[in-house]
C-alpha cells in the first residue's frame, strides 16, 4: 500500500494524462526526485497488498485443498432490499419502510456486500419506527389479530394461545425457533402490551414490535450447531435454509424450507440443490419466481454497473447532448435498462451459458432498442427475443446500456468503456486514477477521430503504465456513439476500432468489440470473473484464498456440459462451505 | 458585577448537568456572591460506565469545567462547525496577498471582507496522509487516515473522524447537548465522496439531506405523537439490548465486533432519547423551510434552509458540532451552476454530462482549471460558497447567546475546507481557514503561512480548542500536535 501511496504522490509531478505531453505543474515540485521514486517504488509494486492495482488480476488462483478452513462468514444485516421482502412475508404488509431507510449503496458496489450494511443511530431510529408501524398495522382490528395470531384467544384458554403464536411467531421473524429465554422474554412483551392496552391487540402489538426491532430479525445470525470440526463449524437446518433463501429470493424462507429445516433434509447436496431449484422458480416450476428474478435482476445492474442509468432515467435532461442524440430521454434510458436485465433474466431462469454473457447472438429489444440498432421488424413497447447481427453485436458488452453508461455527455470514452471491461468482465481493474493528472480529455474536434484524442496515453511512458491495458481495449468500442448507436464512419473517416487484451494470459488482438467478445467468451478468464461475482453476491464479501474449494465448484459447473448459471448456483449451495462457517467466527 | 435577571435561554442553559449549569447561572445574573463551588458528587466516576473511555470522560467532565468558567464572563460553551466544499478552489483566485496581519483577501475571499478579522487563513497545509484524489481525500480530511477498502469504489474512512471524536466527548459531558453532533448534506452519496463523517472505520454517519426533516428532528410540532415515539422508541430499544445481550454469548468475536455498530446506536439513540426527554426552553419559531425535491437542482434553497436550521440548533443548544457537506465531492454527479450562469442555457439547476473539456461540470472545470473560461468559472463558483460561508457567519453573529451581549459566533469557529487543493486534484496547500475565535481559542485577522504543516496539526488544534486531551489526531506519523502560531 505505502508503495502504492508513493507511486502516486510522485505523480503529483505529472499531468495531462490527455491530448499533450505531461508538463510539470507543482511549481514547487521536484521532477526529478519525483521520478526517482517513481523507479524506486515500481519494482516492490507487485507482490504487495497493492498489485491488484497495479494491473494485477483479481481472481483466486489457489486450489481447493480439502479440509481447509472455509473463509470468513461476516455477519449480514438484512439489505433494504431484503428487509421490505421480509416484512412483506412475515406480516403480509403492503408498507415498504426501506423507502424511509437511508440509502446505503455505494457506486460500484453491491447492496449486499457486508460493508454496506452498517447501522447509523439514524437508520436504527428509522428501524424503530417501522417496526412500530408494521405492528400498528398488523393488529389493526379483530380480524388481523386473529389471523396474526393463528388461534382466536376468545375462544379458548387465552395463554395457551398467546404462547402458540409467540412460539410460531419468534420462528419466522428470527428464522429458527426461539430458544425458551426468547419465548419468555417475548411472552413479557405480550403480558406487558395488553396490561398497558387492556386488550390482546396490544399484547400482540408488542410482540411484532418488539420481534421486528430485534437484532435477531435484522441480521442473519448465525451460531452453528455448537459442535465444531476442522476448524469449521457446521451451520443449524434453520441458517441453511435462511441461507438458501437470502440467496435465491432474497427473503426469509417460505413455508417448504422451514418444514425441510425442521425435518433436517437440508444437510444433503441433493436437497440443497433441488431446493434452489425450487426457490428459483414460480410455482409452475417455468417461470422465474418474482422475487428471485428481482434479487437477480439488482445483482446484475450493480455488477455491471447500470447505476447511472437510474439517474438518467429519473432526469435524462442533460444526460446527452441534444444536438447529436435528440432521440435520448427517459423512455429509451428505461428500455437500455430493460434490454439488459432481461438478457441477464436469461442467462439465469433460461439456460444461459458462460460463453454467451460475451458471445450470445441473441438479445432482447422493444421498439426503441431495435430502432437504436437498426433492427427492422415489428417491434412494439413488450421485449422479445432477437438474433443480433452478428458483424455489430454480440453479447453484454454490446448493448446500449452499458455503452451509454460507459461514455460522456457528448462523445464515447474509450476509457470508461476499458475500465469497465478490466474490472467487471476480466475481474483485472486498473488502478485508481492517480493525483496530479488531468483525466479530463480534450474537447472532440471534428478534424480527427476519437481515437486520436488520447494519443497522449500511449505516448507518454507514465501514462501508459495503465493505459497500455485500458485503451487498446476500449479502442474496440469506437463504432459505438455515446448512447450505443453503431457508426462506421465518424468525421468521414472509417472508424478504427482495432485494439486488444490479455485474455487468460494471452495478448489478443482484434479489430473490435464484437472480434473481442468472440475471442474472450469461452475464455476461462471471463467464467471465472463471473464466478467471482457471484460469489461475492451471495457471501457479502469478495472471496479469498480459503474460497478456493467453493469457486472450485462453480467454475466446475460452468465448465460441464450444461454449463448453465443455475447449475452454478446449485454448485455453490452444494459446496460443503455453503453449510459451514469458520469456526473462528 | 451588577445583578441580572435570568433570561429563558439562561434556563435552557440549565439542562445539562446542574452542577455544571450552577457556575453558569451564577455568572448569568443569579445573585450569588461567590462563584459557586462545583457539585462534588459528580465526579467522572458518576458518568455512565457506558458512555467513552475513562480518559475521554475525564477531558468531558473537564472541558465542561472549562466551558462553564468561560460562561461565567458571557462567553457561551464552545462550538465548532466544519462546512466542506468540493473540487478545491483556483489558487491564484483564493489565497490573499500581504502579510500574517496586512493581508488583503482574494477575489474569492471578497465575500467574507465584512468578517475579515475573524478569519485565520492558511497556506502551506497539506494533507500529507492521502496527496491526491477525490475519494481518497473525503476519506482521510476528517479521520486523518488513507481510506479503508481494498477497490476504488469501495473507499470509506478508516477511523473516527475529527468532528465525531468530538462529538463523543460533547456526550459524555454532564451538560451534554441533546445530539453529539449534526451532519448535514445538500444532497448526494451517503458515503464516499458524499460524506466525511464517520463513527468509526466504515461506519458513515448519514447525512441529514433535508431542512425540513432537520427542523422535526430538533423541534418536533407535534409533542404527543414525539412522546408516544419516545416511549416506543425506548421500549423497542430496552428489548433489543436485551436480545443483543443474550445473543452475545452465542456469538465469536468477529461476530460480536460486527455487531459493535449496532450497539454503538443503540446507545446513542438512548442517549437522544433520554435528552429530548426535556422540554426546550427556547421557542424556534416556524421557520419556513423549502419543501422542494432534494435532487440537486435547489442547491441555493436547500444550503440556505440548513444553515438557519443548524443557527436554530446552536440557539437552542440542542448541539455544539455539526459538518456540513455543501456538495459531494469529484465527478460522481455532474452538476453545474445554474444560478450563477454557469451550465446549459435556460436551466438553472442543470447537469452537464460532457466529461471533455467543453464541460461546465463543477468536477470537469476543476480539472481544466487553467482555461480563462474556467477560471472565470470557478472564481464565481468559489465566491458563492464563500457568499454562503458569509450568510452563516452574519446570522451566528446576529444570534444572542448568553445575557452578556455575545453572540454564538464568539463562542463558535468555523473551519471551512476542501478536500482537494485544485485542479490537479492533489492535497498541498488545501484552501482552508478558521472563521471565529471558538471562545478565544484562536487569535483571529490572520494570514498564516506554513512550511508544509500537516492538515492534521490542525485538526490536533480544533480537537485541543474542544477539549479532547489527545496531542495528536490521526495518523501520528502525519500529525506533530497542535499547529503552530494558531493560539490566542
Amino acid at each position: 500500500m505505502r508503495a502504492w501511496l508513493r507511486t502516486l504522490s510522485a505523480a503529483l509531478a505529472l499531468a495531462g494524462c490527455v491530448g499533450e505531453p505531461p508538463a510539470p505543474t507543482a511549481p514547487d515540485a521536484a521532477p526529478d526526485a519525483a521520478l526517482d521514486e517513481i523507479a524506486d517504488a515500481a519494482p516492490d509494486a507487485p507482490g504487495d497488498a497493492a498489485s491488484a492495482r497495479d494491473g494485477g488480476s483479481l481472481l483466486v488462483r489457489a486450489t481447493c485443498a480439502a479440509g481447509a478452513a472455509p473463509g470468513p462468514s461476516p455477519l449480514r444485516r438484512l439489505t433494504h432490499a431484503e428487509y421490505d421482502r421480509t416484512v412483506r412475508d412475515l406480516l403480509g404488509t403492503a408498507q415498504r419502510p426501506a423507502s424511509a431507510f437511508d440509502p446505503q449503496l455505494r457506486e460500484g458496489t453491491l447492496d449486499t456486500d457486508v460493508s454496506n450494511l452498517t447501522v447509523s443511530p439514524s437508520l436504527l431510529a428509522r428501524y424503530l419506527d417501522a417496526a412500530d408501524a408494521l405492528a400498528v398495522e398488523a393488529t389493526a382490528n379483530a380480524a388481523a389479530v386473529t389471523r396474526l395470531m393463528g388461534c382466536d384467544p376468545a375462544m379458548g384458554v387465552e395463554a395457551a394461545c398467546v404462547d402458540q403464536f409467540v412460539a410460531a411467531f419468534a420462528t419466522r421473524a428470527y428464522r429458527r425457533p426461539p430458544s425458551a429465554d426468547e419465548r419468555v422474554a417475548l411472552r413479557a412483551r405480550f403480558d406487558a402490551g395488553r396490561a398497558a392496552g387492556g386488550n390482546v391487540a396490544s399484547g400482540a402489538r408488542a410482540v411484532v414490535r418488539a420481534a421486528v426491532s430485534s437484532p435477531l430479525f435484522l441480521y442473519r445470525i448465525e451460531v452453528g450447531d455448537g459442535r465444531p470440526a476442522g476448524g469449521r463449524a457446521r451451520l443449524t437446518p434453520w441458517e441453511v435454509a435462511t441461507r438458501l433463501s437470502y440467496l435465491a429470493r432474497g427473503t426469509m424462507p417460505d413455508a417448504a424450507l422451514f418444514d425441510a429445516a425442521s425435518r433436517n433434509l437440508l444437510a444433503t447436496p441433493a436437497e440443497r440443490a433441488a431446493q434452489v431449484r425450487r426457490l428459483l422458480r414460480a410455482a409452475d416450476m417455468t417461470a422465474p419466481h418474482p422475487d428471485a428474478r428481482d434479487v437477480v435482476r439488482r445483482f446484475h445492474a450493480q455488477w455491471w454497473g447500470l447505476g447511472p442509468l437510474d439517474a438518467m432515467i429519473e432526469r435524462p435532461d442533460g444526460q446527452r447532448d441534444a444536438a447529436r442524440y435528440p432521440e435520448f430521454n427517459a423512455d429509451l434510458a428505461r428500455s437500455m435498462r430493460e434490454e439488459t436485465l432481461r438478457f441477464g433474466d436469461a442467462l439465469v431462469f433460461e439456460a444461459g451459458r458462460v460463453s454467451d454473457l460475451l458471445g450470445a447472438s441473441y438479445s432482447f429489444l422493444d421498439a426503441r432498442t431495435a430502432r437504436l440498432y437498426g433492427i427492422a421488424g415489428a417491434f412494439d413497447g413488450t421485449f422479445r427475443r432477437v438474433t443480433l447481427p452478428a458483424a455489430q453485436r454480440a453479447g453484454l458488452l454490446t448493448h446500449a446500456s452499458l455503452l451509454t453508461v460507459n461514455a460522456g455527455g457528448a462523445v464515447a470514452s474509450p476509457i470508461k468503456r476499458g475500465v469497465f471491461v478490466l474490472d467487471r468482465v476480466l475481474c483485472a481493474p486498473p488502478q485508481p486514477v492517480p493525483g496530479g493528472v488531468n483525466n479530463v480529455p480534450p474537447a472532440p474536434d471534428t478534424t480527427r477521430s476519437n481515437r486520436a484524442r488520447f494519443a497522449a496515453h500511449t505516448q507518454d511512458s507514465y501514462c501508459a503504465s495503465c493505459h497500455a491495458r485500458i485503451d487498446p481495449l476500449g479502442f474496440t468500442f469506437e463504432h459505438y456513439d455515446a448512447i450505443g448507436r453503431w457508426q462506421s464512419v465518424e468525421n468521414g473517416a472509417p472508424i478504427d476500432a482495432r485494439g486488444g487484451a490479455e485474455v487468460d494470459g494471452v495478448a489478443l488482438a482484434v479489430d473490435d468489440a464484437v472480434g473481442f467478445a468472440a475471442r474472450a467468451a469461452a475464455s476461462n478468464q471471463v467464467r471465472d470473473c463471473a464466478v467471482q461475482w457471484w460469489f461475492r453476491h451471495a457471501s457479502g464479501r469478495a472471496p479469498t484464498e480459503a474460497d478456493a474449494c467453493a469457486l472450485a465448484a462453480m467454475r466446475g459447473a460452468l465448465t460441464a456440459t450444461d454449463r448453465h448459471f443455475e447449475a452454478m448456483l446449485v454448485a455453490l449451495v452444494s459446496a460443503d462451505d455453503f453449510v459451514t462457517r469458520a469456526a473462528a467466527n | 458585577m451588577a445583578p441580572r435577571t435570568l433570561s429563558r435561554r439562561d434556563i435552557l442553559r440549565g439542562l445539562g448537568g446542574a452542577a455544571i449549569a450552577l457556575p453558569w447561572l451564577d455568572a448569568m445574573g443569579c445573585k450569588v456572591d461567590a462563584p459557586a463551588p462545583y457539585d462534588a458528587t459528580v465526579t467522572p466516576d458518576a458518568i455512565p460506565a457506558e458512555g467513552p473511555d475513562a480518559t475521554l470522560a475525564d477531558a468531558a467532565y473537564d472541558a465542561a469545567q472549562a466551558d462553564a468558567a468561560r460562561m461565567r464572563d458571557g462567553v457561551g460553551p464552545r462550538r465548532l462547525l466544519v462546512v466542506t466544499v468540493p473540487n478545491g478552489t483556483i489558487p491564484s483566485q483564493w489565497f490573499p496577498t500581504g502579510g500574517e496581519t496586512d493581508f488583503a483577501l482574494s477575489p474569492i475571499l471578497q465575500p467574507l471582507a465584512a468578517h475579515r478579522n475573524d478569519l485565520i487563513i492558511f497556506k502551506g497545509i497539506d494533507n500529507t496522509v492521502t496527496p491526491h484524489g477525490h475519494f481518497e481525500a473525503m476519506c482521510s480530511m476528517l479521520t486523518g487516515f488513507p481510506q479503508f477498502g481494498d477497490r476504488e469504489q469501495e473507499f470509506l474512512g478508516a477511523s473516527i473522524s475529527l468532528d465525531q471524536r468530538i462529538a463523543q466527548m460533547q456526550i459524555a459531558r454532564p451538560d451534554a447537548p441533546r445530539f453529539g453532533s449534526l451532519v448535514l448534506g445538500t444532497n448526494g452519496a451517503q458515503s464516499g465522496v458524499g460524506v466525511v463523517s464517520y463513527r468509526s472505520a466504515g461506519n458513515v454517519v448519514p447525512k441529514i439531506q433535508r431542512a425540513s426533516q432537520l427542523f422535526e428532528q430538533l423541534f418536533p410540532v407535534d409533542a404527543r405523537a414525539a412522546a408516544r415515539r419516545r416511549a416506543t422508541q425506548q421500549s423497542l430499544l430496552d428489548s433489543a439490548r436485551d436480545d443483543y445481550n443474550r445473543l452475545r454469548m452465542a456469538l465469536g468475536a468477529a461476530d460480536q465486533a460486527a455487531l459493535e455498530g449496532y450497539l454503538d446506536a443503540i446507545r446513542e439513540l438512548e442517549r437522544q432519547l433520554a435528552a429530548s426527554a426535556t422540554a426546550l426552553t427556547c421557542d424556534p419559531g416556524v421557520p419556513a423551510f423549502g419543501t422542494g425535491q432534494n435532487d440537486g437542482r435547489h442547491l441555493p434553497e436547500i444550503t440556505r434552509d440548513h444553515i438557519d436550521a443548524l443557527v436554530l440548533a446552536l440557539r437552542c443548544d440542542l448541539t455544539r458540532v455539526a459538518t456540513f457537506v455543501t456538495r459531494s465531492e469529484g465527478a460522481t454527479s455532474s452538476y453545474t451552476f445554474g444560478w450563477l450562469g454557469i451550465g446549459p442555457s435556460g436551466d438553472p439547476y442543470g447537469i452537464d454530462s460532457t466529461d471533455d473539456a467543453t464541460s461546465t461540470s463543477h468536477h470537469s472545470m476543476s480539472h481544466n482549471d487553467a482555461t480563462p473560461r474556467n477560471v472565470d468559472y470557478l472564481t464565481r463558483v468559489g465566491r458563492y460558497f464563500t457568499t454562503q460561508l458569509a450568510y452563516l457567519i452574519q446570522k451566528l453573529k446576529d444570534t444572542p447567546d448568553g445575557p452578556g451581549g455575545r453572540s454564538l459566533f464568539d463562542s463558535t469557529t468555523i473551519l471551512y475546507c476542501s478536500p482537494i487543493a485544485r485542479g490537479a486534484h492533489d492535497t498541498r496547500d488545501l484552501p482552508w481557514l478558521l472563521a471565529g475565535s471558538c471562545g478565544g481559542a484562536f487569535r483571529t485577522g490572520r494570514y498564516l503561512t506554513y512550511e508544509h504543516a500537516s492538515h492534521l496539526d490542525l485538526l490536533a488544534s480544533l480537537q485541543q480548542a474542544m477539549g479532547v486531551p489527545d496531542e495528536r489526531f490521526g495518523a501520528l506519523d502525519h500529525c506533530n500536535g497542535p499547529l503552530a502560531r494558531l493560539r490566542a
